[in-house]
């Protein structure tokens, strides 16, 4: 795998520079470079996401590409192995989801799904959606700060499908 | 997607107007974290807001489901009472605060968390156990019962997506008694319709392909002497549909690889009796019924219902049980009769337990949950728990 470094610029002018291998974890980015459009002394200029996020981007982007190149490196591995390995990945993963507030996990969810990077995009959705369970709806709405837009009458209503249905 | 104009409620909630929301995200980022949500808890999201209700009730959450591998298993159950058939589904329950109209509910609330709700669907077609079997999402009711209904040949399907039902292609003749099973995608039926030339019923077996929704144009010949469907019951396992009926002591089997019906298997006396209790089930080709409140299964090897391991510490089950294949694991369902002001009702209570086949060829049970999911009057019987893949 080469190891060509490319320049990715935020929103808020932060530039940041990246391998080429772990950038083309975008489909983005990756298309940018395919077709040539990438300079390869500008920076990319990333209008949709901040710098804080893009480092976000950029940290899991870059712990990928090498769990990639592991792969292609150790095909024959036990299967003890890969559970293991796997495991590491997962570890990896949940202490970066658990470092980051709600707010940010939805910016970044948005800049992964802008950069089109489908295995961040599984990772936040997860994420969020296992914080979403267990809960009631008031719980959900006071969490997720979500308005509670039903009036009087739609209340009134779902208490009595509540009533109804679990009665 | 903004929230609407407010109105009271506008100083309830101040949140910090720059940082994003969930509201925030765009409907399809939404849909993909809902549908990885587990199905449970959809009741419970559909009373967060308008925007989760109509995403909860869309057709393409359950597209995206389907496409990010996150269906699972969603167990029902139908009851009969004297207004007709009515339909529950397996849920997490909303509210704690919500559910303790009866006075067995009042001891114990706060503990169940595991709910049977209400299925919203009209005109549901009458049901017996044998008539109902899961194919994937769908629900399919032959028509055909013992003795509870006319005769008819309208199949229909029930959408466990949407909860509504949908005719299916008819039968190619009335049928009494009907048994149906599942096999690779394909219903068998085994049932008795009219001779035409004498009073007599005889024996009549069908085949719906799920794929093309066609019968087979013939009905296959029940070439086997000795065969008798009459009041039968069918399972499918090994590959093949297989049935015992109350004049034989074993299994009569069809494989549909060699288009043939065999003898087999004739079982211990007594075995096959258990299955016309209704209470058996066929999990990963292994066969698992309720003998007097034991849950045993079918070791075709010995030709004997085997105890299932590692339920000792619970209390027997009542001798009357449904089971069901919940996702690989037993879903066991049960009542009790108990005295509620001057009348007396049914608690329903449900079970889940996990199944392990150790080296020695036992299988081993787990419970992973159990608990009080339901209160109905006494009068409601149960039909049949079945789960489909949503």
């Amino acid at each position: 795998m080469s190891s060509n470094m490319i320049m990715l610029k935020s929103s808020d002018g932060a530039s940041f520079e990246i391998e080429e291998a772990a950038a083309r974890k975008s489909k983005i980015i990756a298309n940018m470079i395919e077709v040539e459009c990438v300079d390869e002394d500008k920076a990319i200029p990333l209008q949709n996401v901040t710098g804080n996020i893009l480092a976000l981007v950029i940290e899991y982007c870059n712990k990928h590409i090498v769990d990639d190149d592991d792969d292609v490196a150790t095909e024959e591995a036990s299967e003890e192995e890969e559970e293991a390995k796997k495991k590491k990945v997962d570890d990896w993963e949940a202490e970066f989801m658990n470092s980051m507030s709600l707010e940010t996990m939805f910016e970044l969810l948005l800049a992964a799904n802008y950069l089109n990077i489908k295995s961040l995009i599984d990772l936040v959705c997860q994420t969020i959606a296992n914080n979403i369970k267990d809960k009631t709806p008031e719980e959900v709405r006071k969490i997720f700060s979500i308005e509670n837009d039903f009036t009087p009458e739609e209340e009134e209503e779902i208490r009595k499908e509540n009533a109804w249905a679990f009665g | 997607m903004s929230p609407p104009p407010g109105k009271k409620r506008k100083t309830k909630t101040k949140t910090k107007t720059p940082g994003s929301t969930l509201n925030s995200l765009p409907d399809d980022l939404l849909l993909d974290i809902v549908a990885r949500v587990s199905r449970l808890y959809y009741p419970t999201l559909s009373h967060v807001s308008k925007r989760f209700r109509s995403l909860i009730a869309s057709p393409e959450l359950y597209k995206a489901r389907s496409r990010l591998g996150k269906t699972e298993s969603c167990l029902y159950l139908c009851l009969r009472c004297c207004y007709g058939y009515r339909w529950f589904n397996l849920c997490w329950k909303p509210d704690q605060t919500l559910t303790h109209n009866t006075c067995e509910e009042k001891m114990k609330k706060k503990t169940s968390d595991y709910v049977l709700a209400k299925v919203q669907i009209r005109d549901s077609p009458p049901a017996d156990f044998s008539t109902l079997v899961s194919v994937g999402s769908d629900i399919y009711n032959i028509p055909g019962s013992a003795n509870l209904s006319p005769p008819s040949s309208e199949v229909s399907i029930l959408d466990c997506r949407s909860h509504t039902w949908r005719e299916g292609p008819s039968l190619r003749m009335e049928l009494y008694q009907v048994s149906a099973s599942v096999l690779d995608r394909k219903i068998y039926v085994a049932g008795r319709c009219e001779d035409g030339e004498s009073d007599y019923r005889t024996d009549s077996f069908n085949v719906l392909d799920i794929e093309t929704q066609v019968w087979d144009p013939e009905p296959i010949p029940c070439s086997v002497e000795k065969i008798d469907f009459y009041c039968c019951r069918s399972t499918c396992f090994d590959g093949k549909f297989k049935v015992v009926s109350f004049t034989q002591r074993g299994f009569v089997a069809y494989d549909p690889k060699e288009a043939r019906w065999d003898m087999v298997e004739p079982m211990m006396i007594g075995c096959s009796y258990h299955m016309f209790k209704d209470s058996y089930c066929e999990i990963d080709h292994v066969l698992y019924c309720s003998v007097y409140g034991v849950i045993k299964w079918y070791d075709p090897e010995v030709r004997m219902w085997i105890k299932l391991k590692g339920l000792e510490g619970l209390r027997r089950f009542p001798n009357d049980v449904r089971l069901a294949d919940y996702g690989g694991k037993l879903a066991v369902l049960w009542d009790r009769d108990f005295p509620c002001d001057c009348d007396y009702e049914k608690m329903i209570w449900c079970a889940e337990i996990s199944l392990e086949r150790s080296k020695s060829c036992e299988i081993w049970g787990k419970v992973e949950w159990f608990d009080h999911v339901r209160t109905v009057p006494q009068a409601h019987e149960i039909v049949k728990i079945l789960a489909a893949t949503v």
